[in-house]
C-alpha cells in the first residue's frame, strides 16, 4: 500500500525541468536509456523458481511455487497462473503495512496480463489430467527497495523466476497423478518483457526514478513478446498522451525489448553454470 | 509439494544431525550490512538455508500523533514470511504465528534501545522471511540488531539468538527445520551478551530442570559466537571508511 | 585502569572501551567503572580521559544555532510546517519569516511560502517535547528561488571528517557559485548550471564516499573543474 507521496523541493523540479529541456537527465542519463540492471537466478533454493532483479537501487524479488489442484470450470484443461505482487513497508518509507492497496493490485495484474498474453507459460502443457488435476503456478513479487519503475522490475523478476524454474515431473497412471524426484523446466515458449515510460512536461523518459515518479504527469508501459508485437499496455496516472506520443513510445519500447531479452538469455546461460 | 518427510534419524550413531553437524555446532552464518538503501538501517542474514532480511526506518515521525510517546519512541515490529519461503506455499496474509512472532522479536529487541532518547518517534522494523528452514525467529533477531545499529540508533548492546532444542533425548543447538519440526524440545532464546540480560526466551516440548540448565548453557554458546559474527559484519562495512580517517 | 578500544578503533553497541576512573563523554553509556559504545562509531578519546563515541550514521537532533535546510511540507493558518530531514519536523511561525506584521484574515501564507518550496533556516528553539521552532529573518537566511537541493545522510562530514567540509570552499573558489551546507545533510547549490551534473558527483562523493583513497580522487575532481 502507497499513501501520499514525498514532496519534491521546487528547486529540484525546477532543475530536473530545465535538464530536461537540454535532453539530459539528473543521473547523466539519455531519454531512453535504462539503468544498470541485474539479475540474479534460483537464489531461494527451496522455491521451484526465484529471480532478484536490480535496475539502478530498485530491488525486486519474485519467487515461483507449484501446486497440484482442480482447474478453473470454464477452464478444464489448462494449468492456472496466479500473480500476486506486494509493496512492502521494507522497500520504502511510502509503503505503509496493510492489505494490499490499489497500486499492489495494478501492478499484479499487469504482470499477469504480460505473461498470459505473450503466453509465456503455456498453460495447456499444465494441465495433467484434463477437468480434474493440473499445475497451479504461483508468482510471487515482493518489492526490496523502491527507486522507481516497480512495473519493469517486477515483470523482469516474474519471468527470469518462471523460465529457471523447474516442477517435479509426474506419472499419471489409473487417473492419479505422482510426482516423481525428477525435475524438469516450465512450458516457457516467449521471454515478454515490459519497457516504461513517464511523460515529464511532454518529454518521454525511459525507466524512472522514484523522484521522476515523483514529478511525472502520466506513465505507460508496453509489454513486448518475443516477435516483436505489443502484448500489454497499461497508461497510469492522470496526465495525457497525444497519438505521436504513444507510437513513439511503442517502437521505442520494441527496440529496447531486445536488450532487455538479451539480459534474460545471458541470466539463463549462466544459471546453468 | 509436500513438508519434507521424516528423516530416518534424527542422530545417527556417530552422534551427527541430519545435516552433519555435532550437536553444538551452529549453522554456516552470514551478515551483510546496509544492503537496502531507502533503509535507514538493514542487513540480510543466511544461516543454513535461512535467507531473511530486514529494514529498520527511524527514529521517524509517527502518524497518527496520538499513538506517541511523551518521553520515548516507540518500537513497531513486522515479521513476515513471503509465500515462497516455505515448501507449501503460504498464503501472504498475516498468520496468527507471525502476529506473536511480531511481538516477541519486537519484545526481544527493545530492551537493547535508548527510547529515551527519542520522545514523541517511532522506530519500525520489517523482517521478510525469503526462505525458511528453522529458527526464523532467532535468526531475525540476530538480524535486526544489525540493522538497528546500522541505522546509527544508540543500543545498550547488540541482541543475539539462537535456538536450541532436543531431538532424540539429545540437546543439539540451532535447530534445523527438520529437527524443530521432529524433535521433542525447542527453545529460542535472545541475550544482550556484554549485558548478561536475557530479552527472549520461549520453549515448546519437555525438558527436565537439568536439560534445561544445560540448554541454556548451550545457547549462551552458539549466542557468543554468533555475537562475533554480528561484530565483524558490522565492523567490515566500515573498515574502509576507518583507514581514510586515518589519513 | 585498562583501555580496551584506543582512539581511532571501531567499536560496535556494547563494546567494553574502557574500565577505570574515566568520563563519560558523547556515545557512551556507563555501568559502575565500566564505559560501554552506544553506537557503531569510532572511538574518541580526550586528553582529560573522557571517553566519546562518534556514530558513523548521525540521526539529525535539531540544537538551538543550527543553519538548516528545510522543505516546505504543510501551510497552515499561522505557521508552516518544515521537513528538516529529521524526526522532528520543524515549524515556521509567521513572526519568525516576515518582519511586518499582517492580518492572518486577509492573506493566503501559500503567496509567501508553498510546499515544496526550500528555505535555509536557523533552529531558535528545541527541547524534544516539542517540535523545534525555525526562524528565516536573519541575514543569509530565507527562501531560495533558484539552484539545486542534494540530500545527504547526515554523516561522519559533520564530526569526525569536517576537513572535508573545507573542500567544499575550495569548489566555491574554483568556479563561481555559492553553496549552502545545512547541519541537517542537505546542500544547496546556487549558480554553476554549466558544471551542474561534475558539481553533483562532488558533493555526493563528499558527503557518502569514504572508500579507500577516496579524498585525493575528490580533490583531482576539483582540481579539474
Amino acid at each position: 500500500m502507497s499513501k501520499p507521496e514525498e514532496i519534491i523541493p521546487k528547486l529540484k523540479k525546477e532543475t530536473m525541468l530545465s535538464l530536461l529541456d537540454r535532453g539530459e537527465r539528473i543521473d547523466g542519463r539519455g531519454l531512453t536509456e535504462f539503468r544498470d540492471i541485474k539479475i540474479e537466478t534460483n537464489i531461494i533454493e527451496r522455491a521451484e523458481g526465484s529471480a532478484l532483479v536490480s535496475i539502478g537501487n530498485t530491488m525486486v524479488i519474485a519467487g515461483i511455487k507449484a501446486n497440484i489442484g482442480t482447474p478453473f470450470s470454464d477452464t478444464p484443461d489448462e494449468g492456472v497462473q496466479i500473480v500476486h505482487a506486494e509493496l512492502i513497508p521494507l522497500a520504502s518509507p511510502v509503503f505503509e503495512p496493510g492489505p494490499p492497496g490499489e497500486e499492489d493490485v495494478e501492478l499484479s495484474r499487469v504482470v499477469d496480463r504480460v505473461i498470459r498474453s505473450a503466453k509465456a507459460l503455456n498453460l495447456k502443457k499444465l494441465a495433467l489430467i484434463p477437468g480434474r488435476r493440473v499445475w497451479y503456478i504461483y508468482i510471487d513479487i515482493y518489492a526490496l527497495n523502491h527507486d522507481g519503475n516497480l512495473i519493469d522490475a517486477s515483470a523482469l523478476a516474474a519471468i527470469a523466476a518462471l523460465m529457471t524454474a523447474k516442477i517435479p515431473k509426474v506419472q499419471i497412471t489409473n487417473n492419479e497423478v505422482k510426482i516423481l524426484e525428477e525435475k524438469e523446466p516450465l512450458p516457457i515458449e516467449d521471454l515478454p518483457v515490459t519497457v516504461t515510460f513517464a511523460k515529464v512536461s511532454d518529454k518521454l523518459i525511459v525507466d524512472p526514478t522514484y523522484e521522476e515518479e515523483l514529478v511525472m504527469d502520466a506513465r505507460i508501459t508496453f509489454g513486448i513478446n518475443g516477435k516483436g508485437e505489443i502484448c500489454t499496455i497499461q497508461k497510469g496516472l492522470k496526465g495525457t498522451f497525444t497519438l505521436d506520443e504513444v507510437l513513439y513510445a511503442a517502437n521505442v519500447a520494441r527496440e529496447l525489448a531486445s536488450k532487455l531479452r538479451d539480459l534474460l538469455i545471458k541470466a539463463k546461460e549462466s544459471s546453468k553454470e | 509439494m509436500r513438508s519434507d518427510k521424516k528423516p530416518v534419524q534424527l542422530i545417527s550413531p556417530e552422534g551427527l544431525r541430519v545435516d552433519g553437524r555435532r550437536p553444538d555446532e551452529l549453522r554456516p552464518t552470514r551478515i551483510e550490512v546496509g544492503i537496502l538503501k531507502n533503509a535507514d538501517g538493514s542487513a540480510l542474514i543466511e544461516q543454513g538455508k535461512n535467507k531473511i532480511i530486514v529494514a529498520v526506518y527511524g527514529p521517524r515521525e509517527l502518524h497518527p500523533k496520538h499513538l506517541a510517546l511523551p518521553d520515548r519512541a516507540i518500537v513497531r515490529c513486522r515479521y513476515h514470511m513471503v509465500p515462497f519461503s516455505v515448501p507449501e506455499r503460504k498464503s501472504p496474509a498475516p498468520t496468527r504465528r507471525e502476529i506473536e512472532l511480531s511481538k516477541v522479536i519486537r519484545e526481544a529487541l527493545e530492551p537493547a534501545i535508548i527510547l529515551e532518547a527519542f520522545p514523541r518517534t517511532t522506530i519500525d522494523i520489517f523482517i521478510e522471511v525469503l526462505q525458511a528452514d528453522g529458527g526464523t525467529r532467532t535468526a531475525s533477531i540476530t538480524a535486526a540488531s544489525v540493522a538497528l545499529a546500522d541505522a546509527g540508533i544508540p543500543m545498550r548492546d547488540l541482541v543475539t539468538a539462537v535456538a536450541v532444542g532436543k531431538v532424540n533425548g539429545t540437546l543439539v543447538l540451532d535447530l534445523n527445520h527438520l529437527e524443530d519440526q521432529y524433535g521433542e524440545a525447542d527453545m529460542p532464546v535472545a541475550m544482550m551478551p556484554s549485558l548478561g540480560q536475557i530479552t527472549l526466551l520461549q520453549a515448546d516440548g519437555i525438558l527436565t530442570i537439568d536439560e534445561f540448565k544445560k540448554a541454556l548453557e548451550l545457547a549462551m554458546k552458539g549466542i557468543k559466537q554468533l555475537y562475533e559474527i554480528q561484530k565483524v559484519a558490522l565492523k567490515e562495512k566500515y573498515k574502509p571508511l576507518a583507514q581514510e580517517l586515518k589519513r | 585502569m585498562p583501555i580496551f578500544f584506543r582512539s581511532g578503533s571501531i567499536v560496535t553497541p556494547g563494546d567494553i572501551i574502557a574500565e577505570g576512573s574515566y568520563k563519560a563523554g558523547t556515545g557512551i553509556s556507563r555501568s559502575d567503572n565500566k564505559f560501554m559504545a552506544l553506537y557503531m562509531g569510532i572511538v574518541k578519546i580526550d586528553p582529560d580521559g573522557t571517553i566519546n563515541v562518534i556514530p558513523f550514521k548521525n540521526i539529525y537532533i535539531p540544537k538551538v544555532g543550527d543553519i538548516v535546510v528545510g522543505k516546505i511540507r504543510d501551510v497552515g493558518v499561522t505557521s508552516w510546517l518544515v521537513d528538516i530531514n529529521s524526526p522532528y519536523p520543524g515549524v515556521l511561525l509567521i513572526s519568525e519569516a516576515l518582519s511586518k506584521p499582517i492580518d492572518v484574515t486577509k492573506i493566503d501564507l501559500r503567496d509567501y511560502l508553498d510546499i515544496g518550496d526550500v528555505i535555509v533556516a536557523k533552529v531558535i528553539e528545541f527541547d524534544l517535547l516539542r517540535d523545534p521552532m525555525l526562524t528565516i529573518k536573519e541575514s543569509r537566511l530565507g527562501k531560495v528561488t533558484q539552484g539545486l537541493l542534494l540530500e545527504f545522510q547526515p554523516s561522519l562530514v559533520y564530526t569526525v571528517l569536517e576537513k572535508r567540509l573545507k573542500l567544499i570552499e575550495l569548489i566555491k573558489k574554483k568556479i563561481k557559485c555559492d553553496i549552502i551546507v545545512g547541519k541537517n545533510g542537505r546542500v544547496v547549490i546556487l549558480g554553476a548550471q554549466e558544471k551542474l551534473n561534475q558539481l553533483i558527483r562532488i558533493l555526493t562523493m563528499i558527503f557518502q564516499d569514504f572508500s579507500p583513497g577516496s579524498t585525493i580522487r575528490i580533490k583531482s575532481y576539483i582540481e579539474r573543474l
